[in-house]
């Protein structure tokens, strides 16, 4: 038999979840851990466009976002083109179009109601 | 003193029972909240709108909702876990993004279409260098396209494909006279050439029953932009023009940008989807489809100060159908609301609902009464 301590955690935690639910269940939600970090992070966002090794910075960062939301998966990058740090390239294939991001750029994105 | 010792009571006194009550009580009530918050995620707390009435492939405008009718003009990101709420609000279309393999491709379109009356439009972006099946299939960009033929045979392969598949629209060709962000999205030449190409493209998709998009109205959506700015606005020439004018006759849609146009189209200061003047025009020499860009980019919900007047704006300018890859399908519900109230209160004639529902189930091979 659990000791009362554990049973008064148990009894929060499900608190807890219940409070989130209910919020969820009224149309409250929290703020996306997305937009946190894309307000924490001070640094310019960036996307680059890549088709056949050329890079194209492209400044409307919504419709970046979009077209990478598109494509099959984002995966880790660790490179720095024109003293950028990229974290982040989404692309469906070798040889599609491929879309780099920093890190500020993708937790914007993944904050944006179509991702 | 009395306090400390309650709240030492509370932690390790005898009081087991109050506890492990309370637990199964907010157990309960977590299993109950988890199960409606798993129904609401997958939208199945949205009630079905009535099976449409079809007799002898023909719909009568009449026996159909206003809501049916406004949702037949939204297209939506065709997910998997939001499916049921797409067929209960029966949605105009579904666009899919990038898939592993085929069959992922063909068992969600089969999944979607089940059991529809109407079926969706599903829409692709098969640009060539954009391309959702390139894990798996490769297709010419069409920068690297410069004859005719080579235009036509892409368009037949790749319509081919599509059609297969079961898509049934690709928001393709792009005619932009300039491409200095992706430099592959466009066909290469000058203004005349492009137009050319894009007809022979366009030819060939639509033969094999794809109906094809040129994008983006007016044009210059796809040069360097000045950063930070959110709302984009363009110098269009004719040249920009020459495509659609060509093309008019012959395709079956046209995208319109969210792009703020003056010279020899302006749309007034208003992004291009929402200005009634830049549809009016575009309008004139064309009887197709208009569908707008996404909606939910900063170029066009910057411009408004609430969603509900960009989704009035853009449902009043007279476009068809209006792309929402907004994943939330009680925002989509929401957005059917809002332009069902303005119908109501005659803000928007129904006749203007009526026409874009008639042209798009024309589209979809039904016959309108």
């Amino acid at each position: 038999m659990f000791p009362v301590r554990r049973w008064v955690v148990l009894n929060v935690t499900l608190g807890i979840i219940a409070i989130i639910l209910g919020l969820y269940l009224a149309g409250i939600s929290p703020p996306a851990v997305g937009k946190v970090l894309s307000v924490l992070d001070r640094s310019l966002p960036l996307c680059l466009v890549e088709w056949k090794s050329t890079f194209t910075p492209w400044d409307d960062l919504d419709q970046c976002c979009l077209q990478a939301r598109k494509q099959l998966s984002c995966e880790n990058e660790d490179q720095t083109i024109d003293g950028q740090k990229l974290t982040k390239f989404c692309t469906t294939g070798k040889t599609s179009v491929k879309f780099h991001l920093n890190q500020k750029a993708y937790s914007y994105c993944r904050s944006q109601v179509i991702w | 003193m009395k306090k400390n010792r309650t709240w030492r009571n509370v932690f390790q006194g005898g009081n087991r029972q109050f506890h492990q009550r309370i637990f199964w009580i907010l157990l309960a009530v977590v299993l109950i909240l988890a199960v409606f918050s798993l129904l609401k995620a997958m939208g199945l707390l949205i009630s079905a709108q009535p099976t449409p009435l079809i007799v002898e492939n023909t719909i009568d405008l009449a026996s159909l909702s206003l809501e049916q009718k406004i949702a037949q003009m939204i297209i939506v990101a065709g997910q998997k876990w939001n499916m049921q709420a797409w067929k209960r609000l029966q949605l105009g279309g579904i666009h899919l993004y990038a898939k592993a393999n085929e069959s992922i491709f063909q068992e969600t379109i089969g999944q979607f279409q089940k059991g529809m009356a109407i079926p969706f439009f599903v829409t692709i972006d098969l640009e060539g260098c954009q391309n959702p099946f390139a894990v798996f299939k490769n297709f010419t960009a069409a920068s690297e396209i410069t004859t005719l033929d080579a235009a036509l045979k892409k368009g037949e392969e790749e319509g081919a494909y599509l059609s297969a598949l079961g898509v049934t629209v690709n928001f393709a060709p792009v005619v932009d006279l300039e491409d200095t962000i992706w430099k592959c999205r466009s066909f290469l030449g000058d203004a005349e050439m492009i137009a050319v190409l894009a007809e022979a493209y366009v030819s060939g998709l639509q033969e094999e029953n794809i109906l094809a998009t040129a994008k983006h109205f007016p044009g210059k959506t796809l040069v360097v932009q000045d950063p930070h700015k959110y709302l984009v606005a363009a110098s269009i020439s004719a040249a920009d023009l020459l495509p659609y004018q060509r093309l008019s006759s012959l395709v079956k849609a046209i995208m319109i940008s969210h792009v703020i146009s003056s010279g020899s189209l302006d749309s007034q200061g208003i992004p291009a989807a929402a200005s009634p003047e830049a549809v009016r025009i575009l309008r004139e020499g064309f009887a197709g489809l208009i569908v707008t860009d996404e909606v939910n980019m900063l170029g066009l919900t910057k411009f408004y100060p609430t969603l509900d007047k960009m989704y009035l704006a853009v449902f009043k300018a007279g476009n068809d159908l209006v792309l929402n890859f907004n994943e939330d399908p009680y925002e989509i519900q929401r957005m059917i609301a809002v332009i069902k109230e303005a119908v109501e209160r005659g803000e928007i004639p129904e006749e203007r609902i009526n026409a874009s529902v008639r042209r798009i189930l024309q589209a979809k091979g039904f016959n309108v009464s």
